[in-house]
């Protein structure tokens, strides 16, 4: 009954839900800051940006970020309707105001084509002869020869009609051009049109397409035609395309052609069509232009809907939408048919035959639309685990466990062992096991480690492995062994187990994974790499690929690369599927992940599922395009190209790059590396890169970057730049400063040396005083006492006494004077000393009628004395005086000082006889010999011709 | 009688000078201060001296200041600066204050006496340093004073002479003149100086004479 009941469905849903699945269309509009949603054309420069012209806006697209120009950036128009790259890598741009073209980004227009201003330009073409041909809505063709010849061609000059949509060259080297009225042909020169009467089933041309072989495919508005040979193939809805208004044409290498058209997409493989549409997951009915990427990618312009990226039919998606009763899918079963039962945490079972949702009216017979788990075991019974209990389904017929049975809420997971053994975990009541006669609790009182049980699975020594919410129980020969983070786990939580095709037995935590070395586990996380450590689940595929759900889509895990036994870069070991791929969302089921007997996968999504095929998923070998795109310091923007140099103060610089991959945009890695900064190569997903305060010095910033398979960017982009030094770290400037320091420690030293000085000075000076009044007053005084008692007359010896006594004051006053001239600081000049010498003659040779020379001619009399010398030369002129005085019987003296260079010259000379050979051991001259020696001058005394002194000696002899 | 005043500030020296010249014939010291403020009180109120002993160092008003306002006030008396500095500086600034002469502490009584009576007969004193002194003022002063300021020819030769080291006999000899015209030109010297002082310049032109 329900077996009729099912194949009713079955073919019901055949005719009502064709085409039920989703299929991986990456879609970009305005949401994603596309200028507009219709697209009327696309072409992929050399660098490997999609350029895309819309209804209002010229777009430049990396996989991430649009970039728009409008005619404030240059374009004669912002309708562009036509774009082309020619061979020279320009893109070439046609719009409602004529050509434009791009060359490095900026955009461009030639004078010389200027006469197609007024026009719209809605075909642009070069031939292989380098010709470019614009083709344009009712004014013809025009040639430019890429110098400065354009040539208008027209319905005068033998076209079938002036509005050109397409243009095409053959192998052979005929141009073919499309138009509303049927093709014309320019073959040697001549034009030659191709209309119905030719054969040509509708004249509305919208596209034509060479194929290397030799034949042409054609667009019209009444299906597809390809021409061989002189003869028409018609394709239309009756074959199986889409739609009969054919807008756009891809041959896709020997695979097969792409058709757009104005109600999907349909991919012609030489013998059928395979169609999408809006169900698919395209984002709008017309499609108005498409290419072929780089990365062998499919990208469809849309009326209206932007464009859509094909990633291929690797993955198959389905929600309610498609017919799932509910979106939370926990649980994958097959049934000997092979049809898929799909378990939902909400909705009860669904099942999935050819693409086809059919329902089996089970769930009514269930006591719970809640369903954690599904499990076909030996017996083909398909075993039901759900909020409510547990059930099985045998032959059609639904068998419940009542409650007094089976006591246990909440079944997580349904095992058998090779013995045909049950092992029910439950969420809250340990695991139960079943041998088919009745169930048996084990729990924490029996040594499991918690009651929330996940999961179990038997290892190939016939233990039982337990996940739960503590950790993982081992139970092997009645003996309970249990493995928690001290053994090795990440997280204590574990949600799945996996047993691999080598025995060895894998944990999926809250933490990330774990395999278990035969004594501990050994685990691996995000910091090994693992993108994410939420791990729902881990199932190894029959080709050896561990599959792991996470919060952020499926890790594709290749062990084999991860440890080594595959030579490759171990970061490739994890892949991520996400809705970048096409999956339906990022956050995984637990335990939500099953393998077909065909290899497909089944994962379980909060939104759904995926259905996916690990065998037609190529990844991307395409290595990305790695482009400097921004370089911004402190504010100002520089060029990648070449290197600049920046000031001290600017050295807040970052740094944008992109690695241009569509395949999977979001899962490029970067390194990057600023030579003197980053010691080694810096990996990261982010396309910015910041160097907040560089120091000045020379600088080359690399960047390159890795596609999702693990495919290296062919180039390192670099930047060099410099950052100048600030004056302050200038060697000049050093050099100034410690010039500056040294000049300020010289002024301290000669200020305090002076200040020293003067202070010496000072107390010279003081010292000076107090002797010259204290002393000298006193002796002056008992000089005058002795004075006026002479004056009062006394006894001659007493007399003679006091005459005694006044003549010693006066001398020790005079000597003193001598002592405190000398010292004192004001009498340090040289006229000073002459001064008193010439005071001192007075003084001692006035009454001698001696004649006294003075030959003092050339001295500067503000020369400064050192006190020493002063003092010094004074005595031994005094002493030398003093001689004279006692014992010359000369009548002249000759008196000379010279100064010269910081040395002086003393010499004084009388003209008598009587000191010849007598004086010279006499104790006057011993002392002015030692005078002399005290001040390091040289003293040579003479006695030939009368009595001579010399002293010479340097000024600072100090 | 000549009149002697002293303004000295020790007061063993002053009371000896002034017991010693009281005793001298022809001599009389009625006064004997220790600073110049107490000898302008005396002066306002008793007969003037003729000669007035000076010494440089005082406690208040200093010699030379004193010297400028006794000079001012009463022009008529003559100065002698007593001091104990032998140096030729400050001898010179008195000089141009309006001393007629100086003479050094350590003089013997008997000296300063003869000094006294030498200036009353219209001498003064004129050591070679001083003598070159007043050479450089007076060239110094020469190209902006009048004629009356600028030295006689035969005061330029005096002074040369004593610049030369020649003692005031020898200058005597030399120029054939008798020692007394020597002390007078001298004094003569000294008075030019003391016109060409500043502050008399200043007093004077204070009290409207130039």
């Amino acid at each position: 009954m329900k077996k009729i009941q099912l194949i009713i469905f079955l073919l019901i849903g055949i005719f009502q839900l064709a085409e039920a699945q989703r299929y991986p269309f990456r879609t970009f509009s305005i949401e994603q800051g596309l200028s507009e949603s219709v697209v009327y054309d696309m072409v992929q420069d050399d660098d490997g940006y999609i350029w895309l012209g819309t209804g209002f806006g010229l777009n430049k697209f990396d996989g991430i970020r649009f970039q728009t120009y409008f005619e404030n950036d240059g374009l004669n128009s912002s309708r562009i309707r036509s774009l082309h790259k020619s061979r020279d890598g320009k893109i070439w741009i046609g719009s409602e105001g004529g050509v434009n073209y791009l060359n490095a980004d900026s955009i461009q227009s030639k004078p010389v084509l200027e006469p197609l201003n007024t026009t719209t330009v809605i075909s642009i073409f070069e031939d292989k002869a380098g010709n470019l041909w614009f083709g344009t809505d009712g004014n013809g063709v025009w040639q430019y020869d890429g110098e400065e010849f354009l040539t208008q061609y027209t319905t005068l000059n033998g076209l079938v009609d002036n509005r050109i949509r397409a243009i095409e060259e053959r192998p052979n080297g005929e141009l073919w051009f499309g138009t509303r009225a049927g093709i014309t042909i320019l073959k040697d020169g001549n034009f030659v049109n191709l209309t119905r009467e030719n054969g040509l089933r509708n004249e509305r041309i919208r596209t034509i397409k060479a194929d290397p072989n030799g034949g042409v495919w054609i667009g019209s508005r009444d299906g597809l035609l390809y021409y061989n040979l002189g003869e028409f193939k018609n394709f239309t809805t009756d074959e199986g395309l889409v739609n009969n208004l054919v807008q756009t044409i891809t041959i896709d290498g020997e695979e097969g052609v792409w058709i757009g058209t104005e109600e999907g997409v349909s991919f012609f493989d030489g013998s059928g069509f395979k169609n999408y549409t809006v169900e698919s997951g395209l984002s709008a009915k017309i499609i108005q232009s498409a290419l072929k990427d780089n990365e062998d990618h499919i990208w469809f312009g849309t009326y209206g809907g932007g464009v859509n990226l094909f990633l291929g039919d690797y993955v198959a998606n389905y929600n309610n939408e498609q017919g799932l009763p509910n979106n939370l899918v926990t649980s994958f079963s097959e049934d000997e048919n092979g049809v898929i039962w799909i378990a939902t945490f909400g909705g009860g079972i669904a099942a999935l035959q050819n693409d086809i949702f059919i329902d089996h009216s089970l769930n009514e017979d269930l006591p719970d639309n809640q369903i954690y788990t599904l499990f076909r075991d030996s017996k083909q019974r398909t075993w039901v685990g759900m909020g409510d209990g547990l059930a099985y389904i045998e032959q059609g017929e639904v068998k419940v466990f009542d409650a007094e049975t089976f006591p246990y809420p909440r079944v997580r997971n349904i095992m058998e062992t090779s013995e045909g053994v049950f092992w029910i975990s439950t969420y809250d009541d340990g695991i139960i096991r079943y041998n088919g006669e009745q169930f048996e609790q084990i729990s924490v009182g029996d040594g499991l480690v918690s009651n929330r049980v996940l999961v179990s699975v038997e290892g190939d020594d016939g233990s039982i492995w337990i996940g739960t919410y503590g950790g993982i129980t081992r139970y092997k020969d009645g003996e309970f062994q249990s493995f928690a983070i001290q053994e090795g786990l990440p997280n204590n939580a574990v949600m799945n187990l996996e047993k691999d095709d080598e025995g060895t037995i894998w944990a999926s935590t809250f933490g990330g994974i774990a395999w278990f070395d035969g004594l501990k586990f050994q685990s691996i996380t995000r910091n090994d790499g693992l993108p994410d450590d939420v791990c729902y689940f881990i199932h190894q595929g029959k080709d050896g690929l561990f599959w792991i759900g996470t919060t952020n889509g499926v890790v594709r895990f290749d062990a084999d690369i991860y440890f080594g036994r595959k030579k490759a870069d171990r970061a490739s070991a994890f892949k991520v599927l996400n809705t970048e791929q096409g999956l339906i969302a990022d956050e995984l089921n637990l335990g939500a992940v099953y393998e077909d007997r065909s290899g497909k996968l089944y994962f379980g999504t909060v939104e759904g599922f995926s259905r996916f095929d690990p065998d037609s998923y190529e990844g991307n070998p395409v290595p990305p395009k790695v482009h400097i795109t921004e370089i911004i310091a402190s504010g100002r923007q520089y060029q990648a190209g070449k290197p600049f140099i920046l000031s001290h103060e600017e050295n807040y610089l970052e740094i944008q790059y992109a690695g241009i991959n569509f395949t999977a945009p979001n899962q490029i890695l970067y390194e990057y590396k600023l030579s003197g900064i980053d010691p080694d190569w810096q990996q990261t997903s982010d396309r910015l890169v910041k160097y907040p305060s560089l120091p000045p010095g020379d600088y080359v910033f690399k960047v390159h970057a890795r596609n999702i398979n693990g495919a290296w960017s062919e180039e390192v982009e670099e930047v060099r730049f410099s950052i100048t030094a600030p004056f302050w770290m200038q060697w000049w400037f050093w050099i100034l400063i410690i010039l500056v320091i040294v000049g300020i420690i010289y002024l301290f030293y000669n200020y305090y040396r002076a200040r020293k000085m003067i202070d010496i000075e000072r107390m010279r000076v003081r010292i000076a005083s107090d002797l010259h009044d204290d002393v000298g007053g006193s002796l002056t005084e008992i000089a005058l006492q002795s004075d006026f008692l002479l004056a009062g007359g006394a006894d001659p010896e007493i007399k003679k006494s006091l005459e005694q006594i006044g003549k010693q004051s006066r001398k020790i006053v005079s000597s003193l004077d001598d002592i405190v001239w000398s010292i004192d600081a004001r009498n340090d000049t040289l006229g000073d000393l002459t001064d008193r010498m010439q005071d001192y003659i007075l003084h001692t040779l006035e009454h001698k009628n001696m004649v006294v020379n003075y030959d003092f001619e050339e001295l500067n009399m503000d020369n400064k004395l050192p006190v020493s010398v002063k003092e010094n030369v004074y005595l031994i002129f005094k002493e030398a005086v003093n001689n004279i005085a006692k014992y010359s019987n000369g009548d002249q003296v000759d008196i000379k000082m010279e100064n010269d260079h910081g040395n002086f010259v003393f010499e004084i000379t009388d003209n008598g006889t009587s000191g010849k050979g007598t004086k010279k051991t006499g104790h006057g001259l011993r002392n002015m010999d030692m005078r002399a020696k005290r001040i390091g001058a040289n003293i040579t005394i003479d006695t030939e011709n009368g009595f001579t002194i010399k002293v010479e000696g340097t000024l600072n002899a100090n | 009688m000549a009149i002697i005043g002293i303004v000295e500030d020790n007061k063993k020296i002053r009371d000896l000078i002034q017991r010693y010249l009281d005793m001298q014939d022809g001599m009389t010291c009625p006064v004997a201060v220790d600073s110049v403020e107490e000898m302008l009180e005396y002066l306002d109120e008793h007969q003037r001296p003729d000669v007035m002993l000076m010494d440089i160092q005082l406690p208040g008003m200093s010699g030379i200041k004193g010297m400028e306002v006794i000079k001012s006030k009463y022009p008529e008396i003559e100065i002698i600066m007593l001091t104990v500095y032998h140096d030729s500086h400050k001898i010179f600034d008195s000089l141009k204050a309006g001393a007629s002469g100086y003479l050094l502490k350590h003089t013997s009584l008997p000296e300063i006496k003869e000094s006294i009576e030498n200036l009353l007969k219209g001498g003064a004193p004129m050591s070679p340093q001083i003598a070159r002194k007043v050479i450089s003022h007076f060239n110094e002063e020469a190209p902006k004073k009048n004629e009356d300021s600028m030295l006689t020819n035969r005061e330029q030769d005096i002074v040369n002479g004593l610049v030369d080291g020649l003692s005031y006999k020898m200058i005597a000899d030399r120029y054939d003149i008798s020692i007394d015209t020597v002390r007078a030109h001298i004094r003569n010297i000294y008075k030019k100086l003391h016109v060409n002082s500043k502050a008399e310049v200043i007093a004077k032109s204070l009290r409207g004479e130039i």
